[in-house]
């Protein structure tokens, strides 16, 4: 009693770094208590998420993110990286409650239960608590959180085709939980403990054999790639993307990613600053990131070539973005963390800009591109949104995403010029070559928009007023960071993050 | 009144295609005069620009320079890239040569009759990204232009194009965007092997007049490792790339101890990549199949400018960023860079010669005449640079009334073969007296301005094998042969089409093939005088550039020479 008496009064103290996440929680359950009453109110329901996700932004924005700290009794860190990526984290899921006020008859009713908006709110909240944990503990939790909101949203048409991807994401997603946790107790059993950040786990690390430490790690890793959807844990992603509504797509296409980004930097960092130490077997984890990332480059461009489905399309393309992202940490510098943090923003508004303009298509549950034909004519300004958005996602100038892209090759080009790594210029090269391919599946998008016609459905698309205003401001933000990032960037290089 | 009149010019299109966007369709006849008086003001700015000129200055003129952003590094310094624009003389005249055919490629697009409102917003997109290029001295700001140029094109092409414009399109878009990505490429390497002396000097504690006399002071510590990474300031501006004394030691690009692949200096291999870049967009042959197609399938108009005014990117890109940062691999690969050029001379007028559509023709044609261009820039001599620039200028005016004279027959027929016409000079005589015209300057008739363009290149080219050998005597030799092809496919064009007696493959096309309208006039008027002045007063444009093209030749040969004798040691 003695002893757990002081550790309760520390859990005040501790938790009020959490407070925004404590928010969430609140949320969750104050939607669920309204989904209780006997009468649907949608509207109620939406307002509520939106409201509890602008405080929890609101909360995060004062948050120094100039120092780090621990916090939550020691499993988590208050530091740059966690709060840009919990911001990110935030808007991503303040964009899926926003764009599902209007979602289209054809994606389903999904948009009038308390469940689905406790869901987004719960993904964001298991979201942000992987992107500040640095203790294996939380972080598994936090995942296996992440995971299961995913698996039940996933069935939100609620149709025997989303249920066979949400069985898939399911049986892939378990297996590979339970890898990682066969991993997570290996490491536990070499260092004797899961904090990432004690002395213990270094000494540990240092004092056991190498292989078995790789094993180890590369298991621990794997459940961080399968949420990236990084080869060779990808094959869940276009299945679930192609079945599920285009709010939902898009959070499964942006939020579990960017959330593991924090804690892969980390972990990555700390095996490899071990690694290094290890003289007679070291491990080189720059050359087996900078393959994984070659590899999802190659396999996500690849593989979009050949979609006739938009959401497919897109989740072939969010691969090949994660292959980017994986080549920004690879780099292990801290210009890589800064194109790394720049990526993801640009990835985030991009991403959802592309689902939400999938909408102009929006005919039946599987969006063909072939839908596109000659919107560009009779919505013109549908057709301009489209047009922002295919150019940030290639990285053509004027977008954020031309800036992302230089951004990653520089920091790949200045790790080429410190460290001589072969795979590092492999993979620059290879990142320039899908830059290229990946023009060949974009440029379908508009090309069906303008070139292809007559227009097959006449009666036009039903994209309400809402997602156009959305829209229009998500591709105001891609068009206005190209013009003037100075801010943007200023505050990427002022995010410090723990060891 | 002068100070900011490069950004007026690229402006004024950018705006006016805003207003264009903006204006509701009703508004649809008035897209036309906005789009042709916000060129034709644009013209104004580049006759003034040519005006304020001083060509006996060394050096940017009209100089401006904004900050845009800044990336810092930590440790590692910081990265800064500019809004910085000037011109020297050569591209002072390409401004020039913009404007006019930008103008003249808006009148001839009178004749677009669907989504007029999508073609116009377009075009002026691309005038302005044209403009951007050729005034850009930041190597990011130029890049962001190059790239941009993309994406109007590919529509403009795709969506008023001929009935293979979808692939033509897209060809197109790839070509360059794979070429553009290798300049990406090296620029990124620049970006972080260069500093800007002033401004880290400025970093270290200078003041900022302080800091500009104590440039080469700066240089010189930053060659003895003295400056350390954090006060750094990197740049992507033009200005400090030329000079190795900017380069950080030891990092990619560098002289000293840069970065190797496959036993060859990095710098050399970053030439390499500039060159092909900009060779796609030139284009030389291998890389140049991308223009017949896109040339045959563009509306007249941006068959206009593609001729008229984009190759010249490439050429001009050559010229300011591949020769002019990396000179030693000018000297190094000159022979190769003249045999591409050969090449391409030979093999587009072979290929000009075996075509049986007349734009495809002189879409080659305009391979082999930009194959002279390489050919006059590999010999780095006063004569042969001077006669690229000139050629780049002379075809410019040239093509595109070729092409505008090929848009005569087929808003007509809409049939452009060869074959299906004869005896055309007995119906129109005036159109037939524009073509002899185009024809004798295209193929280099003395008094016309293709003349003075590829006998300065010959000049050249033989001066330099006989002098700084960058060019051997086999080549210089096999290039005249482009001459007499040329007037080879031109004459037998001639003959074909114009001579003899009147015969059309159709019956029906016998009414349609009357006079000229006024608008053709309009358009070819201008053209026919600049290609007589051209030919008769070669110092019209000899005097602006020949103080650029002597700065250029003599810098590049001298710090090539020196660059290569430090790379030496370097190479095995």
């Amino acid at each position: 009693m003695e002893r757990l008496l002081p550790f309760l009064d520390s859990v005040p103290e501790a938790l009020k770094g959490l407070l925004p996440e404590m928010l969430l929680l609140g949320g969750i359950l104050l939607v669920l208590l309204i989904g209780m009453g006997k009468q649907i109110r949608p509207k109620l329901l939406a307002a509520v998420s939106v409201l509890v996700l602008l405080g929890y932004l609101a909360l995060l924005l004062p948050v120094s993110i100039d120092t780090t700290q621990a916090m939550g009794l020691g499993l988590g860190v208050a530091d740059g990286l966690g709060w840009f990526l919990r911001i990110l984290v935030g808007a991503a899921a303040l964009l899926t409650v926003l764009i599902s006020l209007s979602s289209t008859e054809q994606e389903g009713s999904y948009a009038q239960q308390a469940e689905y908006y406790a869901l987004v709110l719960a993904m964001c909240l298991a979201g942000a608590l992987v992107a500040v944990s640095t203790h294996l503990l939380l972080l598994f939790v936090a995942i296996e959180f992440l995971s299961i909101g995913g698996y039940l949203l996933t069935q939100f048409h609620f149709t025997a085709k989303s249920a066979e991807a949400s069985m898939k994401y399911i049986l892939f997603g378990a297996a590979v939980s339970a890898i990682s946790l066969f991993g997570i107790s290996l490491l536990y059993g070499f260092t004797g403990t899961l904090d990432l950040n004690s002395y213990d786990f270094i000494r540990g690390l240092l004092s056991s054999a190498s292989l078995p430490v790789l094993l180890a790690a590369f298991l621990v890793i794997g459940g961080m790639l399968f949420k990236m959807a990084a080869v060779p844990y990808h094959f869940w992603m276009p299945d679930v993307l192609s079945h599920t509504p285009v709010p939902i797509a898009a959070l499964l296409a942006t939020l579990p990613k960017l959330a593991v980004l924090g804690i892969l930097v980390r972990l990555v960092k700390r095996l490899d600053d071990v690694s290094l130490i290890f003289v007679d077997a070291a491990v080189d984890w720059q050359a087996i990131l900078a393959v994984i990332a070659l590899l999802t480059l190659l396999v996500g461009n690849l593989a979009a070539l050949y979609q006739t489905q938009l959401k497919r399309l897109l989740a072939y393309s969010s691969i090949a973005h994660v292959g980017f992202l994986l080549a920004a940490i690879a780099c292990f510098s801290s210009l890589g963390i800064q194109s790394l943090l720049f990526y993801g923003l640009m990835y985030v508004i991009a991403t959802y800009a592309a689902f939400l303009m999938s909408r102009s298509a929006d005919t039946h549950q599987l969006i063909l591109i072939k839908d596109l034909t000659a919107v560009g004519r009779t919505h013109p300004w549908q057709g301009v949104l489209w047009t922002i958005t295919v150019m940030a996602l290639i990285g053509l100038p004027p977008s954020l995403g031309f800036t992302a892209k230089v951004l990653v090759f520089s920091a790949l080009w200045e790790s080429i010029q410190n460290y001589y790594h072969p795979w590092l210029w492999a993979l620059l090269l290879v990142s320039i070559g899908a830059t290229v391919l990946s023009l060949f599946y974009y440029l379908r998008i508009p090309y069906y928009l303008y070139f292809k016609g007559p227009a097959i459905h006449l009666s036009g698309n039903k994209m309400s007023k809402i997602d156009i205003w959305i829209g229009t401001f998500l591709c105001f933000l891609l068009l206005l960071g190209f013009l003037m990032p100075n801010g943007l960037l200023e505050l990427i290089y002022r995010v410090k993050f723990a060891f | 009144m002068y100070q900011s009149l490069l950004t007026l010019l690229f402006l004024i299109p950018l705006l006016a295609a805003l207003i264009i966007a903006l204006l509701p369709q009703s508004l649809r006849p008035y897209y036309k005069i906005i789009t042709t008086s916000s060129l034709g003001f644009s013209l104004a700015c580049a006759i003034a620009l040519l005006w304020g000129f001083d060509s006996n200055a060394i050096g940017y003129q009209f100089y401006e320079k904004v900050q845009w952003f800044g990336l810092s590094l930590g440790s590692l310094g910081k990265v800064q890239v500019n809004y910085e624009l000037g011109v020297d003389g050569i591209s002072a005249m390409l401004v020039f040569l913009s404007a006019l055919i930008l103008l003249i490629g808006a009148v001839s697009s009178w004749e677009i009759d669907k989504q007029e409102k999508g073609f116009y917003a377009l075009y002026l997109l691309l005038s302005a990204s044209i403009f951007g290029c050729f005034i850009a001295l930041d190597f990011f700001l130029f890049y962001v232009f190059f790239e941009f140029m993309l994406l109007p094109m590919y529509f403009l092409i795709g969506l008023w194009g001929g009935p293979k414009r979808e692939y033509a399109s897209i060809k197109f878009f790839l070509y360059t965007l794979a070429g553009s990505l290798l300049i990406l490429l090296v620029m990124i390497a620049l970006s972080l092997s260069v500093i800007d002396p002033v401004a880290t000097g400025q970093e270290m504690g200078l003041s900022a007049t302080e800091a500009f006399e104590q440039i080469k002071n700066t240089q010189g510590q930053l060659q003895k490792y003295q400056i350390v990474a954090e006060n750094q300031v990197h740049t992507f501006s033009l200005l400090w790339m030329n000079d190795a004394t900017n380069f950080v030691p030891r990092s990619a690009l560098s002289m000293v101890g840069g970065l190797q692949f496959w036993g060859q200096h990095a710098r050399l291999w970053a030439f390499l990549a500039l060159l092909i870049g900009f060779a796609i967009k030139l284009p030389s042959v291998p890389f140049h199949t991308w223009l017949p197609d896109a040339h045959v399938e563009a509306p007249t108009s941006i068959s206009v400018v593609l001729a008229g005014v984009l190759l010249k990117i490439g050429a001009y890109g050559i010229i300011r960023f591949a020769y002019g940062i990396f000179p030693e691999g000018a000297l190094y690969y000159s022979e190769w860079i003249a045999g591409l050029g050969v090449l391409s001379i030979l093999y587009g007028a072979l290929n000009a010669l075996a075509m049986k559509d007349l734009k495809k023709m002189v879409a080659y044609s305009s391979v082999s005449h930009m194959g002279y261009v390489l050919l006059g820039l590999a010999t780095l001599t006063i004569e042969g640079v001077s006669g690229a620039v000139y050629q780049m200028i002379s075809h410019g005016f040239i093509s595109p009334l070729l092409f505008l004279l090929v848009g005569v027959l087929y808003l007509r027929t809409h049939n452009r073969s060869i074959e299906d016409y004869r005896g055309l000079a007995s119906r129109m005589p005036v159109f037939t007296f524009f073509v002899i015209v185009a024809f004798f300057a295209s193929s280099g008739l003395p008094g016309l301005a293709g003349f003075i363009g590829e006998i300065l290149i010959y000049l050249g080219a033989f001066k330099s094998a006989g002098g700084n050998a960058m060019v051997p005597y086999w080549m210089a030799l096999l290039a005249t042969l482009g001459l007499v092809l040329g007037a080879a496919y031109y004459l037998w064009t001639l003959q074909r089409m114009f001579f003899g007696a009147f015969w059309t493959r159709k019956p029906e096309w016998e009414p349609l093939l009357g006079k000229l309208s006024l608008r053709e006039y309009l358009m070819f008027v201008p053209l026919l005088m600049g290609i007589l002045l051209l030919g008769i007063f070669p110092s019209l444009i000899l005097d602006i550039i020949s103080t650029s093209v002597g700065h250029f030749v003599e810098s590049t040969l001298q710090v090539g020479e020196e660059n290569l004798r430090q790379l030496a040691k370097f190479i095995r």
